[in-house]
């Protein structure tokens, strides 16, 4: 059975690897590091503040959430969360299924390759901040900046703004935009196992793109109208964002542990009910 | 009882080594919600043998099939396929040829690579086999467009090649004429053939084209609101006794009719009949030219499929 798995996931791999959808993920990672440049670089010229570094640049657009829930995760879910349903929309699904011997074998083979791809997808739009920062004028180093660290200037036109949470002084700021990448990949990775299994009961090619937007949308209508403290623990977007558990930006942070569990919760619970719901329905 | 979510115990699906009939299922049916779709259908596929599925839209045959190649799960019935349980959750899936309708591929990929990739999963066969069997439906192997530029003739011999390549023991075919030209249909009715005679295949398709379908089949399962109405066999001895007529004036009719040697079982206009034939075709014509009947013509009955369609879905 393991021998099926791995040709599986190897064939799932080359076909969302290899897939013309990434062009929207490299038009995606562009505009969203450009609009975040901008804003950062209009706001470093109005508050007098020395040079921003690109690592900036991917700071601020993790912690833009029109940027992170409505461009980059639809972009996401549209390019790695419609497989099964597409295949079993085509039968598709039929012709792999007969040959991996299980159900099970097809689903890890959907699940996977997702996984992986969340992980490009946040790798990407790392490497785009980059690219775009230094066309736009940032600097590569790896030390904090001014804006980074918040820093009030005399005479500037514009008070402080933290786009995202202060870095320690002598942070690694290449490494902790990784660290950022990762939780935004756990997180996206688990929304999108959300979106997988949600495929199994309705197998419905349009239906990922559709819940991804209509996640954050029903989040923004949602938040305002309610404005209790605890909403912001039962709403995914706002957890998406690295400063919702800094104290420095947000009066009521969220605890970081309990972010990790969430999106844990819901990556190992949607595989696995994918996996149970997969057992009973008809492909 | 504490049950798994899958079955994984079994290590790499074989291919079947079942001793007696690949497909043999009864009392199949399906529901969904209030809807019956297929009802109390019983079906047997043995070694060698080719079976057809006929049927107008929605008589239940894709339904079927998806039962038998275990993506769906009957409502009702029992029975094996392959030597699995139809009705077991267990999520595993017989190891079968199955060409589905329309076929979807990779579609940047070349057929070739296409193959390979697909029989790299199960591992059964060397790197050779995309080859011989691409060459074997007719598809050339060192075509390096990919197939996505494929005409649905093209696709339909891609998803053939793919169903067969691995060489299972039973291979479900649905729709396989479909987008084929004439020269295709006639090199496809051989294949299938093939696949029973020389390679002792067990053979389900469907199609619409009953000619074919005669032409190919031991036996034809007409289908007709979800059920299984009649089963044909074009090869049988009722089947083959059914021949037409066709003599010089219509009064030849009347002297035929005489004859006990046959028994007329319809008229087709005033110089044409069907009949049943109770001895050897050599001793019926003779019967016949004693009793004066002018023979024109007297040949076996090609559309017998189509008459028993026509009857089965009551038209």
């Amino acid at each position: 059975m393991m021998r099926q798995t791995f040709a599986l996931i190897r064939i799932e791999l080359a076909r969302l690897f290899f897939s013309r959808r990434w062009m929207a993920g490299l038009l995606i990672w562009g505009v969203a590091a450009k609009l975040a440049a901008d804003e950062i670089a209009g706001h470093v010229v109005a508050a007098h503040l020395g040079k921003w570094t690109v690592y900036d640049v991917h700071a601020a657009l993790m912690n833009n959430a029109f940027l992170v829930c409505f461009l980059m995760l639809t972009t996401f879910v549209l390019i790695a969360c419609d497989s099964p349903a597409r295949d079993r929309e085509t039968r598709f699904a039929h012709v792999m299924m007969v040959r991996s011997g299980g159900r099970l074998q097809w689903w890890v083979a959907k699940i996977v390759p997702m996984l992986l791809a969340s992980v490009v997808f946040q790798a990407g739009a790392l490497g785009a901040c980059i690219a775009v920062g230094v066309y736009g004028g940032g600097t590569l180093s790896r030390e904090p900046s001014e804006l980074a660290l918040g820093t009030v200037k005399e005479g500037a036109s514009v008070s402080t703004q933290l786009f995202f949470t202060p870095p320690a002084r002598d942070a690694d700021m290449l490494v902790r935009e990784v660290g950022t990448s990762l939780y935004l990949a756990l997180g996206f990775a688990a929304i999108g196992m959300g979106i997988l299994a949600l495929t199994v009961r309705y197998p419905l090619s349009w239906l990922p793109g559709l819940a991804a937007v209509g996640v954050t949308l029903v989040d923004r209508i949602l938040s305002w109208f309610i404005h209790a403290s605890w909403y912001s623990w039962v709403s995914l977007p706002y957890r998406l964002m690295e400063a919702a558990h800094s104290a420095v930006v947000v009066d009521d942070p969220l605890p970081l542990w309990s972010s990790l569990l969430c999106w844990t919760v819901l990556l190992v619970g949607s595989a696995i009910g994918g996996a149970r719901m997969l057992r009973d329905v008809d492909v | 009882m504490n049950e798994t979510i899958f079955d994984t115990t079994t290590s790499v699906p074989e291919r079947s080594k079942v001793a007696g009939p690949l497909i043999d299922v009864r009392g199949v049916g399906k529901i969904y919600g209030s809807t019956t779709v297929l009802e109390d259908v019983a079906m047997t596929v043995r070694p060698g043998e080719v079976v057809g599925l006929v049927g107008p839209n929605g008589a239940g045959k894709t339904t079927l099939i998806r039962i038998l190649s275990g993506m769906s799960r009957p409502s009702r019935g029992e029975g094996t396929v392959l030597g699995r349980d139809i009705t077991a959750t267990t999520g595993r899936v017989p190891f079968m040829g199955l060409m589905v309708e329309r076929p979807m591929f990779i579609e940047t990929l070349n057929a070739r690579r296409n193959l390979e990739l697909l029989f790299s999963i199960r591992g059964v066969v060397d790197g050779s086999t995309a080859c011989d069997v691409l060459e074997r439906v007719g598809l050339d192997p060192s075509e390096r467009k990919a197939v996505r530029t494929y005409s649905l003739g093209m696709r339909q011999r891609l998803s053939l090649a793919q169903a067969i390549g691995e060489r299972p023991a039973l291979v479900v075919l649905d729709e396989p004429t479909n987008g084929l030209d004439p020269l295709g249909i006639v090199e496809m009715r051989g294949l299938v053939r093939e696949l029973a005679d020389r390679d002792g295949m067990g053979v389900l398709l469907t199609s619409h084209l009953l000619a074919e379908v005669e032409a190919v089949c031991d036996r034809v399962v007409l289908m007709h609101g979800g059920r299984a109405r009649r089963v044909y066999a074009p090869g049988d001895a009722d089947s083959r006794s059914t021949m037409v007529l066709e003599v010089a004036e219509p009064s030849d009719i009347e002297r035929a009719a005489c004859i006990t040697a046959l028994e007329v079982i319809g008229r087709e206009g005033p110089l044409r009949m069907r009949v049943k034939v109770h001895e050897c075709v050599p001793d019926v014509i003779r019967a016949l030219v004693g009793a004066g009947v002018g023979i024109e013509a007297i040949y076996r009955d090609g559309n017998g499929l189509e008459r028993a369609y026509m009857e089965a879905v009551g038209e």
